[in-house]
């Protein structure tokens, strides 16, 4: 019996479907975690694939995929928020007196937290979502982001201490 | 000089707090599902535009096929003008002779008239 092998498999390389299924919420937690509007961020995710397969046929493997993914929707994040005001962006100022009530303290600080990321200014706020979202070291975010290891480096360090920064005002208050 | 309890205290407190920071953070920032439908959205969304992307390919074909039916039936056009006029021209042709020969009769009838008185 003659096997069929596809075309795929032939070049080894990833077939949309497959890629879609695998990162779709890679890809969505990028964008959410960095615009915090879940319909734009649905957007912006789907603009992502659909630009990936146009692209397709220079897909070479799935790490390929995977790293292309990250980049292009870091990039149209960091685009978009540049352009366009998003409804929901707050100052890192004022990130802390949003509160919901009757909502667990654990849940409370998740969402501060989360807005406080999402008031870092873009490149910030880019480098601590590959960090901390995707578990990428300092050279993964800076081959990811296009920028020296030294200048991820610092984008980190300043990052983390704007946050922590705003932490401690919010603990001591 | 012995550092102030105070700083040493802060200094020693600091990577733990940001050791509490970064997990913090890993929890804030883990990933969740995209919306139900999404992956159907994407792929709808492919098939549309691959659709859409067809229109501009044929549209030099379409035009191509335009101009050959166009020459083609202007062709047959002008074929068909010919072959009635040719038509026409035989039937003046066949009237003619016929004239010429009815003529010729009566001519005839005529020299056979006037040697029988």
């Amino acid at each position: 019996m003659e096997a069929v092998i596809s075309q795929a498999a032939l070049t080894g390389a990833p077939d949309f479907e497959s890629l879609l299924a695998e990162y779709q919420s890679m890809v969505f937690s990028i964008a959410l975690n960095f615009l915090r509007d879940r319909g734009v961020a649905e957007e912006l995710s789907q603009d992502v694939f659909l630009t990936l397969h146009r692209h397709l046929g220079s897909i070479e493997s799935n790490d390929h995929a995977r790293h292309w993914l990250r980049r292009v929707t870091t990039q149209r994040c960091i685009d978009r928020t540049r352009r366009v005001k998003v409804r929901g962006e707050t100052a890192l100022e004022s990130a802390g007196q949003l509160a919901v009530s009757g909502t667990a303290p654990d849940v409370l600080a998740e969402s501060r937290l989360r807005r406080l990321v999402a008031s870092l200014p873009e490149q910030l706020r880019a480098v601590v979502i590959l960090r901390y979202q995707e578990d990428l070291d300092v050279p993964e975010i800076a081959a990811t982001l296009g920028i020296p290891v030294r200048t991820a480096r610092a984008h980190l360090d300043k990052a983390l201490a704007l946050l922590r920064e705003k932490e401690q005002r919010w603990n001591r208050s | 000089m012995e550092p102030k309890l105070d700083q040493f205290d802060e200094d020693r407190e600091q990577p733990l707090e940001l050791a509490a920071l970064e997990a913090d953070l890993r929890i804030a920032l883990r990933r969740e599902a995209a919306p139900a439908g999404f992956a159907m959205s994407v792929l709808a969304r492919r098939d549309r535009a691959l659709w859409w992307s067809f229109i501009p390919r044929l549209a030099p074909a379409l035009a191509m096929l335009a101009i050959i039916v166009s020459t083609v039936s202007g062709y047959r056009e002008v074929e068909h003008r010919k072959s009635q006029m040719a038509v026409e021209q035989t039937r003046l042709a066949l009237r003619l002779t016929a004239e010429k020969l009815e003529f010729a009769k009566t001519k005839v009838r005529q020299h056979l008239l006037a040697r029988s008185e």
